[in-house]
């Protein structure tokens, strides 16, 4: 019996049609409302939910007001953006990195360079908070076809933030909704919707440390998972370095510097590590924490909320008391004694900072009286067995580094501060790890190009047992406004060499 | 043959649009409904503080 025989055809048939008589009008509105959408310019923009992840998203684009010109697009607005002017035979140099790249005074860096050189020079800062190596190998491939001199890149705090926010991108494309999504934004009509429904936008510059990856999203991250991330950052420097060979631009790869008296962020345990001996220590570890003895105890904060912050350094409600005295904390020796102002003004220091400041003073300068030895005495014997069953415990790595630090014993506390950044599993602040990618890229290239400026080296070797932090720094890596104009000062001896004509 | 083309014609189709309105019509509800319900789920999504043009 063939198919046209079949007594069911007829029926079969009707329904088909049926069906499509059915859709018919909602693919004729589908059409309608398509060129509606068009008419009315609505759906025009697809939104990148990837933060600017994918190498399509347009980092920069012809500046509108200015012919041969660029603008940035870092905001989604003008506000803030940066704009780069037509080439000039001016020699040009462009900065890329991160929040600390951002704040550089790169116009005090301008005319260090042009004094130095005797010649006019073009500096353009291309640095965005958040950004990590990640996005910023996608804009500096982007940055090529503006045309440079030399390219600096200082990169590396912001590898997790990176991280999070990839998860954050991962976990929200996960179901049926966001696969379904990623088809139907082919149709405006669906891209209007989803702009009809899209939250406001904030007004102001938006801040992307808002959105900062709850540390949730790290409670699963082993520090395998650590280690490939730092990979990631080795791959995305090495891809930094390709564009730049290729485009024939010098490039300067420095080395980062974070705060080492800031706590580590995350902590997980090792592969394979019994589950009840884990929460058996980190219980034991919880009660060292709370038992330790001032000042030791009040200077570990570890909590999201009792962590130092950019605002604690920024909004006094009502002005000093008289006759206050500026903490001393890790003055730099002699010949570096001019590095002792790299403060703020404390007019602006909260209560919060400066209680924080002078825990840390004490503990750095104040006698360590019997009952405290005794106790911390202890709390190093306990939190050395821990280390004997986890090694890689970043947090009891951190404690016991204050506690010799509260015992002067400068090379013991520089060791365990130094562990405890290199096994934080999700580190907000740089640390050895990344800065030995940076110095291995670097040589690897030497010949292609390629230059180290080692900052980490030099400002270590400024401060006592090579360890430094809120005397720079209002967090984990942010360092006062004073201290990026000495870094700045430190980078222009090392760019003029490279630039002398 | 002669059926589907009968079945085919405009006046059939119009005839269909007149005699079965709930049909139709439920079928621009869902697909519009989905379309909708689609993208305020996903429009719910944290986004980036920033968007860029692709």
């Amino acid at each position: 019996m063939t198919p046209q025989d079949s007594p069911r055809r007829p029926a079969a048939a009707r329904f088909l049609v049926g069906v499509l008589y059915a859709a018919i009008p909602t693919a004729l509105a589908l059409t309608a409302t398509e060129l509606g959408t068009k008419a009315l310019h609505l759906g025009v923009r697809q939104v990148d939910e990837t933060r600017g992840f994918d190498p399509r998203a347009q980092y920069l684009l012809p500046d509108s007001q200015v012919p041969g010109g660029f603008v940035t697009q870092f905001y989604d607005g003008d506000d803030g953006e940066t704009h780069i002017l037509p080439r000039s035979d001016n020699p040009r140099v462009m900065l890329f990195g991160g929040s600390n790249v951002q704040g550089f005074p790169e116009e005090h860096l301008e005319q260090l360079l042009e004094r130095d050189l005797g010649l006019d020079l073009e500096i353009n800062n291309l640095g965005r908070e958040g950004y990590g190596s990640g996005r910023v190998s996608i804009l500096f491939e982007q940055s090529m076809e503006l045309g440079m001199d030399l390219a600096v890149v200082y990169a590396g705090h912001n590898e997790f933030v990176e991280a999070g926010f990839r998860q954050e991108v991962q976990a929200s494309r996960e179901g049926f909704a966001a696969t379904a999504a990623e088809t139907l934004r082919g149709l405006r009509t669906f891209r209007a919707l989803e702009q009809h429904f899209a939250p406001p936008e904030q007004s102001g510059p938006p801040s992307p440390e808002a959105f900062e990856a709850d540390d949730a999203v790290f409670r699963q991250f082993r520090y395998s998972d650590t280690l490939a991330q730092l990979e990631q950052f080795e791959s995305n420097l090495e891809r930094i370095v390709v564009k730049a060979r290729e485009a024939g631009v010098p490039l300067v790869l420095v080395t980062t510097i974070g705060n080492y008296f800031s706590a580590p962020q995350s902590w997980t345990p090792p592969a394979d590590f019994d589950p009840a001996l884990w929460a058996k220590l980190e219980q034991r570890l919880r009660m060292l924490y709370e038992s330790l003895p001032d000042p030791v105890g009040a200077a570990i904060r570890v909590e999201p909320e009792r962590r130092l912050r950019r605002n604690d350094w920024l909004d006094r409600p009502d002005p000093l008391a008289p006759g206050f005295e500026l903490p001393r904390l890790r003055t730099s020796p002699a010949p570096h004694t001019e590095l002792a102002p790299y403060w703020r003004r404390p007019e602006t220091w909260t209560e919060r900072g400066i209680q924080h400041m002078r825990r840390l003073d004490s503990l750095l300068h104040d006698e360590v009286l019997a009952p405290e030895r005794a106790a911390l005495e202890q709390a190093s014997g306990e939190l050395q067995q821990l280390l004997d069953l986890v090694p890689d415990h970043p947090l009891a790595h951190y404690m016991l580094g204050l506690i010799q630090l509260r015992f002067g014993r400068e090379p013991q506390a520089y060791e365990h501060l130094h562990q405890a950044a290199i096994y934080d599993r999700a580190p907000r602040k740089t640390s050895t790890l990344h800065n030995d990618i940076v110095r291995r890229l670097a040589q690897r290239h030497a010949a292609e190009g390629v230059h180290l400026v080692d900052l980490e080296t030099q400002w270590q070797a400024r401060y006592p047992g090579g360890l430094f932090g809120f005397e720079v720094m209002w967090d984990s890596c942010h360092m006062h406004p004073q201290a990026r104009r000495r870094l700045v000062e430190d980078l222009a001896p090392p760019l003029t060499a490279l630039l002398r004509p | 043959m002669r059926t589907e083309q009968q079945l085919l014609s405009l006046g059939s189709f119009l005839s269909f649009l007149r005699e079965r309105p709930l049909l139709w019509l439920g079928v621009l509800f869902i697909v519009y409904g989905t379309l909708a319900w689609l993208a305020r789920t996903v429009s719910a999504v944290p986004e980036s503080p920033f968007q860029y043009r692709l």
